[in-house]
Order: C-alpha cells, then structure tokens, then sequence
C-alpha cells in the first residue's frame, strides 16, 4: 500500500491524534499540587475560549486558582507540547539527513552550546535584568547558535557539508564545551546546583511569553519541513541518488539545518535540555507507520507533544511538592516503552 | 649553733616552697574545668574543651594566633573583642569591615591546609560543615581544630559564644553579648504579642532551580514565627515548596535576600508575579547573613524580620 | 547532443584524463572497460554529482554547469551501483520516487503518476511484489526496483551503472530488452556502463572503451571489440566471432 492509497487512513488517524492531544492537554492541566476540581479546571479554560466564554461564570473559583491554572500550568503544558513537537520533528529530519537513526537534536553542538551561554550567564552576569527578564534565556539561544554555526562551519568543504565531517565535528564540539562548562563548575562551586538543575531541563519556570516565542518559531518551521518530507524521503535514498531526482541536495541540507537550529536553540534556551525525545518518538511512530517521511513527520509532531506533555505531568506529581527534571522523566519512562517497541519489531521480524 | 639554725632554715625553705608549688599545682590536677558553667568569669588554662564533634581538645593556654572557618565565629571572635588574635579566616568571613583585613585560608569545604600551616596558628576554630578530612591533616600536623556548632537556634547560638568565650578568655564579654541579646528577643517578642500576624513567606530560592522556603521545623520559620509573623510554609518540613501552594496561599509578606537582584528577579518571575504582596510593594529585602549565621547578629536578624513585618510598631 | 570535451578529473589522483566523447540522441551506448579505468566516475561527471576539474560538458548545447539539478532531472535518470536502502519503503513508493521531478511542490501524486509507477513496474517485471518491502527483495529484484524508478522518471536520457550485474541470465536479457525497446520505441539514450562485453556487443549501438582513465576506443561494437585492442585493454586472448541468430559480434576468451 502506498502512502496515496492510505491517505485518508492516515488523515483520519491524525485527526485522532489531535483530538487526544486536546484531551491530554485539559487532563494534564487539571493535574497539580494546588487543590483545583476537574470541573473548575473545565470551566477556567472555557472563560477564555471566545463565544463560549459568555456562558461561563467563574463566580466561587478563587482568584489564586484561576491564576494557577492560567499563568502557572497552561503556560508549561502548551510550551511541552511545543518543545514535544520540535525536537521530534528535527530528530527526525536529522535521522533523515545524516541517514543514521542516532541523530538526535542535539547533535550539532546546539545543547552544550546553549548551556555554555546560560553558564557564563549566570556565573558572571548574574545582576543583569534586561526589561526584568533574565539574560539567561538570551545566552543561552545566542550560544546555540554560535556554536551550531562554528560546527558546520568546520565541516563545510566550498557548498558541500559532508555528512560524516559534520557528525564528527559536531560530536568533538560537544565534547569541548561540556569540558569548558565542567571547568567553569569547578571555579564557581556556588553556581553548580544551578547549572546542573537548568541544563536538566524543566518547565517550572513557564511563562506565556516563552509560549508565544515558541509557538512563533515552532509551528512555521514544522510546517516548512512537513511540506518537503517527501524531499526528506528522497534523501533516505542516498545524496547522489537524490540529487539525480532533482532535489537541490546542499540546499535542502543547508535549509533543514538553519530551520533545525532555530527551533532547537529556542526550545534549549527557554526549556534546557530534555534528551530522548528527538530519539525516541520519531522511531516510535516508524515502528508503527513505516518510514514514509510525510507520515512520520507530522505524527512525530503530534507524538512528540503528547509524549512531552505526559513526561511533564508525571514530573509534577511523582513526588509533591518536589519537581524531577522532566528530562529525567524522558529517559525512566520513555526507555522502557522504547525497549518494549523494540521488542515487538523484533518479533514481527522473527 | 649556726649550722643547726641554718640547716632549720634552709629545710623550712624548702617546705614552704613545696607548700607554695602544691597550691599552684592545684588546679592542674583539678580536671574537671567549667565547661559547661557560664557564671565563671576567669579562664583558666590549660582549658579542656569538648567540641561539637565529640573530640576533646585541649588548650594549653590563650590562644594568640587564631584562625576562624566559619563567618559566624569570625563575627563573633570580634564580638568579643578578640580581633586582634585573627590570623587567618574563610573566603566567606566578611563581617565586621576588619575582617576583610585578615587573610583568607579558603572556605569550609575546601579549606587549604598549606595557607594554614602557613600562618602558624595556635588553634583553629571553624564550625560543623568543615571538611572532616582535612581536620586529620591539620592535626597530624599538631595544629589543634575546634568545631563549634550547636542546634539551630537561639539557646543554640548563646552556647557556642558561651564556649568561644572561655576559649579565647572573654568570658565576661560573652555573658554581656548574650545578655544583649536575650533582652532584644524578649523586648520584640512583647512588642509584637498583641498584633495581628500577617501571613510572610520567606523565599530562600525560585526559579529554574526550584522554590524553596523556610519550612516548619526551620529556624528562620521559627524566626517568623517569634518575629509576629505567620509563616505560610508551616505545612511543610525542610527547604523545599510548590509554587502553586505559594500562589495557593497568596502570603500578605514575602522576604527576599538583598543579594543577587532576587527582588528584581522575583518580580519578574512566574508565578511570584502575581503574588498580593508582590504586586502591593511587600516584597521586603533583607540582609540573609544576619539570619542565617548563627552568630552575635541573629538578634539584629530577629529585629530586622520584625521590622519587615511589623513596620507599624517600630516608627 | 551530449558533448564531452576535454574534461579531466582528479581526486587524490588522476581519475579521467582529457576525456573527449560525443554522444548522439537516441542511440544505445555502453561503457567498457577494466576496474579502476574510470566508467563509473564517467556517469558521475554526467549527472553532476561530481565537479570536474578541467573541461565543458553540453546537454543540447547548454553547459552542465548551468542546468538546474530539477531541470536536469527532467531529461536524466540515473541507475546507481549501489542499491542498498537502509529504510523500509514498499517497491511501489521507491518506484514512485521517480515521478519527483515532475510533482510541483504542493501537489501529491496524481493518477497520471501512478499509471506511468505501473507501466514501469509492468515492463520491468515487479508489478507483482510492488507492496513488498525493499528489503525483503533479492539484489536482483533491487536492481530491477531501481531502474523500473528510472523509467518512471520519463528522461531522454538514462544512465545506468552495471545495472545487471546481479541479476541471473533470464533477467538479465529481460532488462536489456527493455532497456532496448525504450530506446526503439521512445528514442531514449541509454548510456549503460557494463562488464559483459558480449551482451555490450549485443545491444550496444555504441561501444566506449575506458583503459587508463582514457578513452581507448569509441565506435561500433565490431570497430572496438576486436582481438588486438581486448588484448592490450584486457591483457586477454580472446576469439571473436559472430552470433549466429543475431549476427552480433560475439566474444569467446580461451
């Protein structure tokens, strides 16, 4: 069966798949350490749907718990379901480009680079408050970039970034700012706690401004890779052999790491470093769908989120009042189920 | 004749002086020395002391040259106008303004054995969190460590002075810091009995790294409580909280450490933002070090809580 | 239409050394020649995944350089060596790959697509296993997968590299069959490179002999397979004769 031929199923299935992440979203909303009913959730998130919100009426809801539900959990699911979405989708086009399945997000150097920017933040420019913000995020979206621009500049030959070059100098780079990072640690003892418990990823600090950045740089890039995916599929054959199909392949390559860059440098800098998801989601969603990039990429997204907003609820309720870092929560839960997923192919190829 | 009255003499001499040395001798075979008594006010060495890690250590006689680990026995080696004795202190040892004059020796947990072997000390005293292998190393280089350190509160703090006192042969000045600072205590505990006690927060971290607050069981907690406050913590033990059970419970006060721009930091920061007291101006700073070291200060800390959340009564 | 001139090729050493070829539209060429004599870096120079060093290569007169690697895809196709796919597509969706240059950017396949996927799979004789999975499949059957996506492709032009090297003699004859019969009926070039010279002679309009990053030889099958140039080429003895139901010259070594 080709993809044409199972268009509408899949169609149908995703309309699924957006339906339960709507339903996993209120769920997880209603989840928390402050004492708020399901029905009082329900009714806080309609006051602020339009049309609906008229026949609502929040009278005997206390003030703090609509504050809480609206500032404090709503803010961190969307920007879970978000960063769920991104690195999944970007772990999935870098497993398509570099053709090798362990490509995760953070392969570029983006990760330590934006933790080495929030490091020398913190360390040294602790005081600076830009427009009551903290510099952190900034340095660390800066640092990214920087580095995943030094990477690839590194590996590139005149146009061509050969693939391998690329994976090579991204892997020697990490390695050369965690080191940069872990010295840092050792002058500044004080700074340790903080360093480690930003670079372990968490979304207690969300806010909607970090919503909105995401939503802004997030949805049109995953847009902009749906609709080449079918390029992306092309590229699975080989660059030569994609190139004899007409696809631009140092272009593609060069727009698919700029757009890449992007989201994850922006999901690292507001939400640290949460591992596995990249990895895991996209070769769940093949086990089930196959390796048709046009599939892949869009359930990815919608995995992604579904996966991450979980791992974030679990985070919050496991040991109350304490958070675990969610990127803790990534690899305990999502390692298993991995495993499990991994078996069952092994026994279908049996 | 004279040889006998001579020989008489010289023989009764001799008794007197060994009547005399036996006198002297006396409180050296006296072993058990007022460790515990606050009442005497005259040290007398050698002193034996047990310190809070349960080794005895014994003081041969006043410490000249001594060096202090720990900001709490710093403030208080000066409060008890010993000063002149420092030779060498912690990194983070920086109150009075003369102390910064001292060298630094490093800091509780990585001290650095070689600046003090350096600085010949007579003794070393620092406080509970020092690193427990490098008081072997100092001693095995005959340099006496005294840890002090005592439960987390007042009657705690007024032992450990009590006991540096006699150490460094202020026992007078002790009793009268002490003194000083049970009268403080007493007169804001009467002060505040009667007001209405305001909700207050005490906000030790937020952020990335966590929200964490002075729980029930904690000294700053029981601050708040003596200062006349209400600590809106006290449904948890320990540092650690939620934020929603902070925005839950919307405090009437929230107390943030001077340092680090925390206020700024806390005004912009999710959750805080919406906070009663943050958006009405009750967001207070305060000077951590004079609540948290448990040393000649903590009074003024007791007084600087009270006047964050009973600013009507201290005009 | 294809005009090769002068082009020279290195990459740690010399590779293609003043190549100079002419190639006409609708002819059947192939490439011959011993390992490491330069054929498969030939069909790379052509289809520009590689940069030559010094030369001009023409497609109908427009310099390679200048070409769109969509436009080019429109009138080349290539057959690679190498058949290998790692991932799990059904032969259907491989084969549909071909149709790429064609598709415009927002736009699925349509039925027109999927009817051309079908004849292609039909003449190369894969129609039946078109839901299989690539990798369940012989490499013969791969190699047959890869150049039904070439015909999909619709070029006048394809270039394939050893594209029957796996395949058992029936399929090989197959593919060569119909590699011919699109080269009758639908003028299109073929630029095969091959090792058997006798299936080379047998449907080769066209021989290009490769010998020491040269071209040795270019002309008709009975102009370049004779004994004197396959003995200093191939450092063999052979005896050349001519099949007796096609006429084709026919090599047998001894």
């Amino acid at each position: 069966m080709t993809f044409i031929e199972k268009k509408s199923y899949y169609k149908r299935v995703f309309v699924i798949g957006v339906f339960l992440l709507g339903v996993v979203i209120i769920v997880a909303t209603n989840f928390g350490v402050a004492d708020i009913s399901l029905k009082q959730t329900a009714l806080i998130i309609m006051s602020k749907i339009p049309i609906i919100n008229n026949f609502v009426s929040l009278g005997g809801i206390k003030y703090t718990s609509v504050i809480i539900l609206l500032n404090l959990r709503l803010p961190r699911i969307l920007l879970a379901c978000m960063v769920g979405a991104a690195l999944s989708v970007v772990g999935t086009s870098y497993q398509g480009i570099f053709k090798n399945p362990m490509a995760d997000p953070f392969i570029l150097g983006v990760s330590s680079g934006a933790a080495l920017g929030a490091t020398i933040t913190m360390v040294f420019l602790k005081q600076i408050h830009f427009f009551g913000m903290s510099m952190i995020p900034c340095s660390a979206f800066i640092g990214a970039i920087i580095t995943t621009f030094l990477v690839y500049n590194i590996a590139r030959v005149g146009t061509k970034v050969p693939v391998v070059t690329l994976l090579l100098s991204g892997v020697a780079i990490n390695y050369l700012l965690s080191s940069i990072i872990s010295l840092m640690m050792t002058f500044n003892r004080a700074n340790i706690e903080e360093i480690v418990m930003w670079t372990m990823g968490s979304f207690s600090t969300a806010s909607w401004s970090d919503v909105i950045l995401l939503f802004v740089i997030t949805v049109p890039s995953i847009l902009f890779i749906s609709i080449f995916s079918r390029d992306l599929n092309i590229m699975l054959l080989g660059e030569d052999s994609a190139r004899s199909l007409g696809i631009d392949v140092n272009g593609f390559k060069k727009y698919i790491f700029v757009i890449s860059t992007l989201m994850v440098a922006a999901v690292v800098s507001v939400s640290g470093i949460i591992g596995f998801v990249g990895l895991i989601v996209p070769h769940s969603i093949r086990m089930i769908f196959g390796y048709d990039n046009r599939v892949v990429i869009p359930f990815s997204a919608l995995g992604g989120a579904i996966f991450l907003i979980i791992c974030d609820t679990l985070s919050r309720i496991i040991l109350p009042p304490s958070e675990i870092p969610v990127g803790i929560i990534t690899s305990i839960f999502g390692v298993p189920f991995f495993i499990y997923l991994l078996y069952k192919a092994k026994k279908k190829a049996i | 004749m004279i040889k006998r009255k001579s020989i008489i003499s010289i023989f009764l001499a001799i008794i007197v002086c060994f009547v005399f040395s036996a006198c002297g001798n006396k409180p050296a075979t006296n072993k058990d020395i007022n460790t515990t008594k606050k009442e005497t006010n005259l040290v007398v060495y050698p002193l034996k002391i047990v310190d809070s890690n349960k080794r005895t250590v014994i003081i041969e006689k006043e410490p000249k040259r001594i060096i202090t680990i720990a900001p709490n026995i710093t403030e208080g080696i000066y409060a008890l106008g010993k000063g002149s004795t420092l030779v060498g202190r912690s990194n983070y040892d920086d109150y009075p303004n003369e102390a910064l004059k001292v060298p630094t020796v490093g800091d509780l947990l990585e001290p650095s054995i070689e600046k003090i072997v350096e600085l010949k000390p007579d003794l070393v005293i620092t406080s509970a969190l020092f690193n427990k292998d490098a008081i072997k190393k100092l001693e095995n280089l005959n340099i006496k460590v005294l840890v002090l350190s005592d439960k987390e509160n007042f009657n705690g703090v007024y032992d450990t002075i009590s006991k540096l006192g006699q150490v460094v042969n202020a026992s007078e000045k002790a009793q009268s810091v002490i003194t000083n600072m049970k009268k403080k205590v007493s007169d804001i505990t009467k002060k505040v009995a009667s007001a209405k006690k305001p909700t207050v927060y005490y906000v030790a971290g937020f952020g990335k790294s966590g929200d964490f607050t002075a729980g029930k069981d904690t000294f700053i907690g029981d601050m708040i409580e003596v200062a006349g406050g209400k600590n809106a913590a006290n449904d948890v033990i320990g540092w650690k909280y939620s934020l929603e059970k902070l925005v839950e419970k919307n405090p009437d006060v929230l107390i943030c450490s001077k340092l680090y721009a925390s206020k700024k930091g806390i005004e912009g920061a999710i959750g805080y933002k919406d906070l009663k007291a943050v958006k009405g101006g009750k967001l207070l700073e305060i000077d951590e070090n004079i609540i948290v070291r448990q040393g000649p200060r903590l009074a003024d800390g007791l007084e600087a809580i009270a006047k964050l959340v009973h600013p009507e009564l201290f005009k | 239409m294809i005009e090769i001139n002068n082009v020279c090729f290195s990459y740690e050493r010399e590779i293609l050394k003043n190549i100079n070829i002419n190639i006409e539209r609708g002819k059947f060429y192939t490439i011959l020649g011993p390992n490491g004599s330069g054929k498969t870096t030939l069909l790379r120079i052509l289809s520009k995944s590689l940069n030559i060093d010094k030369g001009e290569i023409f497609i109908d007169e427009k310099e390679l350089t200048q070409i769109k690697t969509k436009v080019l895809a429109k009138e080349m196709a290539v057959v690679p060596q190498c058949t290998e796919i790692e991932f799990d597509f059904s032969v259907q969706d491989i084969v549909l790959m071909g149709r790429t240059p064609h598709i415009p950017r927002f736009c699925a396949e349509s039925e027109k697509d999927m009817e051309i996927a079908k004849n292609a799979m039909e003449i190369t004789n894969i129609w039946e296993f078109r839901n299989k999975s690539i990798n369940t499949l012989s490499g013969g059957e791969r190699q047959r997968v890869v150049v039904a996506r070439a015909i999909a492709q619709e070029t006048g032009i394809i270039l394939l590299d050893e594209p029957i090297s796996h395949l058992d003699i029936h399929h090989q004859i197959e593919i060569m069959n119909q590699l011919k019969q699109l080269n009758k009926n639908k003028n299109i070039t073929i630029i095969a490179v091959l090792h058997d010279l006798n299936i080379a002679a047998a449907y080769g309009d066209h021989i290009i002999l490769m010998h020491d990053q040269r071209v040795y030889k270019d002309g008709t099958p009975e102009e370049v397979l004779t004994e004197d140039i396959i003995g200093k080429v191939y450092g063999l003895e052979v005896y050349i004769t001519k099949n007796p139901k096609t006429g084709k010259t026919f090599i047998m070594p001894f």
